[in-house]
């Protein structure tokens, strides 16, 4: 039988590698910054966790400055998007390559 | 031996298991699913299910933050965006020029669990009180106005740059010059 702190660092494994292949593999820029979120989401798990292992407010101090910066980030990016998609047409990543040398 | 403890070294709960697996579950789903809105759907099902994992491990306040913020604020606005872009589903286009990307994606991926898999054994058990890193609003207050005091200020400086980076993103006319 496993502890509980196993469990919870393997969902926590499993949610950052899910988001990372979502993010290496989908051509959507949307679904791209859906893998982030899922990797901060994993992130912000073995936060909590491990703060409540070593017994100190560190880690669960650290949640909140992470989901500040995601919520920040997710406006940000996706305003972007609404302005990428105005000029484009399209939010598929492979077509935007202006900067492609 | 206290109750603390029984949450972080003790066999997890029915609850535990069930949030835990449904956790997995969705962010499976927001990989395999091509439908922008299904994605985006089921990252608001990790959001919650992670929340419930907060919350069983009794850290109540990051868990009403959980939903507040991620499943409350980002979730939505990527299901807003969607369906404002009226996004389609994405079908596996030239799929064979793809496979080395999709192989070499899954291969750094493997990798990577498989080496935090082998970390997981190193980390201590907690054996006294773990009651200590769980905190209650006031506490979060008096932590941030002490001794975060400088990163609290600094992230209050990134909200501000981020609202007026969106508003001069949203007003649509970057670079021109006004016309009426």
């Amino acid at each position: 039988m496993i502890a509980t702190g196993q469990l919870i660092f393997s969902v926590a494994i499993f949610l950052f590698c899910f988001g990372a292949l979502t993010f290496f593999t989908k051509r959507s820029a949307v679904v791209a910054l859906m893998g982030i979120e899922l990797m901060l989401n994993g992130v912000n798990l073995v936060l909590v966790q491990a703060g409540q292992i070593y017994k100190n407010a560190e880690g669960t101090s650290l949640v909140l400055f992470v989901t500040l910066v995601a919520a920040a980030e997710a406006a940000l990016a996706l305003s972007i998007f609404v302005i990428l998609y105005r000029k484009y047409g399209t939010l598929t990543l492979e077509n935007f390559r202006s900067l492609k040398g | 031996m206290n109750q603390a403890t029984d949450l972080i070294a003790g066999a997890p709960t029915v609850f535990m298991w069930v949030a835990s697996f449904f956790a997995i579950f969705f962010a499976l789903i927001v990989f395999v699913s091509s439908n922008p809105i299904s994605c985006a759907v089921a990252l608001m099902g990790t959001l919650f299910s992670t929340a419930a994992l907060y919350f069983s491990l009794g850290n109540f306040f990051v868990g009403a933050i959980q939903i507040l913020v991620y499943a409350g604020a980002i979730a939505v606005l990527f299901v807003f965006i969607v369906m404002l872009l009226d996004l389609k589903p994405q079908k596996l286009k030239n799929l064979p020029g793809r496979l080395p990307h999709f192989l070499f994606s899954g291969l750094v991926a493997g990798l990577l669990a498989l080496f935090l898999f082998r970390t997981i054994d190193l980390v201590p058990k907690a054996t006294e009180d773990s009651s200590a890193s769980i905190l209650s609003a006031t506490q979060y207050a008096q932590y941030f106005l002490s001794q975060y005091q400088v990163p609290f200020q600094a992230a209050g400086l990134l909200v501000f740059g981020a609202i007026l980076g969106a508003i001069v993103l949203a007003r649509g006319h970057l670079g021109k010059k006004e016309h009426s």
